[in-house]
């Protein structure tokens, strides 16, 4: 006859030592981590802002970590355990990458109310965007007030004027994992009686490669009007691409 | 009673009568000689006296704060390892002592079979891939009042911006 109970026993003594096993090889080498030594690693840029890098890896480093950017501006130090710093250096290699041109599109809407009008006309806009800028405001017209494309590339610098007081400017950043780059500084102007521009919105922004960013801008959700500046930004394909 | 006694009994296991095999458990926590050899007499023993934990201020505080941040994101489809380290342990744990106060096999008949309610599972739930597109905003007073995020569009309300201008 099978002795269930002493079979049991038997398994939860199998359970039990699995347990501790693994618990105590953790513990081990969680030990080991903390006692390896630091290695320090510099690298120097040779096509983007070590400034642009620092947000990017900051996060991988351990809790021992650091990095030191040099004055010069284009080296950092890098000191970590050798795992993080692999790690690192990978994401640093991949994100020094040759500057790459982008197309970049901006689209200046003024988008209003119209409770009385019978006929919601919006002129030289994209019906596709006014569709689902409709799906998400409650604006009725969507009035074009300036469109421009160019080229440009990672790191440079950018200032456009859309119309006698209104401007905007920013730094192209670097493109990431192919997917997304920044723009840095991004500032709408708007200029004064006096000719003395007037930084109405300062951020950092993210644009997707393909993707539309509308940026919807208005004092209050009461306002009768707001500014969508639609923004797009892709690759341009290099020769021998 | 003397180690020789002792022995003896714990090596019979569960054949021995449970009054002697009890007095021959209390004979090893006095006795440290027969509690070395006894996982040889009887394997079960091995873990009869677990050893304390040691367990450092600094693991307390980081499965602390481990736990507060699962109060803080009950959703969050991956907890932090060290939680989950410490919770698979003290899962076995318990999973082993439930196993041992387990009397054993249900010695009643056997009942004819019951329909079971059907188990059905939610299926994958695709995460959100959120990424924020105004990573900081200067000291102008605007703020993010809403983000809307599709595969081809993304829109971020911006308010208390000055605008009027125009």
């Amino acid at each position: 006859m099978i002795d269930w109970s002493a079979l049991l026993r038997r398994g939860a003594v199998v359970v039990l030592a699995l347990a501790a096993a693994v618990t105590e090889a953790r513990g081990q080498a969680a030990a080991r981590t903390d006692d390896e030594p630091l290695k320090v690693h510099v690298f120097t840029f040779e096509h983007q802002s070590a400034d642009d890098a620092l947000g990017e890896i900051r996060p991988l480093f351990s809790d021992r970590g650091s990095v030191e950017l040099k004055p010069s501006g284009d080296t950092v130090i890098l000191r970590d355990r050798r795992g993080e710093l692999d790690r690192i250096l990978r994401t640093l290699r991949d994100f020094d990458h040759p500057r790459r041109a982008l197309r970049l599109e901006f689209q200046l809407l003024r988008a209003h109310k119209v409770p009385f009008s019978p006929q919601q006309l919006s002129e030289g806009v994209s019906p596709a965007l006014v569709q689902r800028l409709k799906q998400v405001l409650r604006y009725d017209t969507y009035e074009s007030l300036a469109d421009v494309g160019f080229r440009s590339e990672e790191g440079e610098q950018v200032a456009y004027d859309f119309g006698d007081d209104l401007g905007m400017e920013f730094r192209v950043g670097t493109v990431l994992q192919d997917s997304r780059v920044g723009l840095k500084n991004f500032r709408v102007l708007r200029r004064g009686e006096g000719g003395a521009a007037l930084a109405v919105l300062h951020a950092n922004l993210v644009v997707r490669l393909g993707q539309t960013l509308a940026l919807v801008l208005m004092r209050d959700e009461a306002a009768e009007s707001a500014l969508v500046i639609a923004i797009n930004c892709d690759s341009v394909a290099e020769p021998g691409d | 009673m003397h180690c020789t006694q002792a022995r003896r009994l714990l090596q019979q296991g569960d054949a021995a009568a449970p009054g002697d095999r009890d007095a021959a458990l209390d004979h090893l926590d006095h006795c440290g000689e027969c509690a070395a050899l006894a996982p040889r007499l009887d394997p079960v023993l091995l873990f009869r006296r677990l050893p304390e934990l040691a367990v450092s201020a600094r693991e307390v505080e980081r499965v602390r704060d481990a736990v507060s941040i699962l109060r803080r994101a009950p959703a969050d489809p991956q907890p932090p390892r060290v939680a989950g380290m410490a919770f698979r342990f003290a899962a076995a744990i318990v999973a082993a002592a439930g196993l041992w106060l387990a009397p054993g096999p249900p010695r009643h008949e056997p009942r004819p079979p019951q329909s079971a309610p059907e188990a059905r599972l939610a299926g994958p739930v695709p995460l959100p891939e959120y990424l924020a597109s105004v990573e900081t905003l200067g000291a102008s007073g605007a703020y993010v009042a809403t983000q809307v995020s599709e595969d081809d569009l993304t829109l971020v309300i911006l308010a208390n911006v000055d605008v009027a201008g125009r």
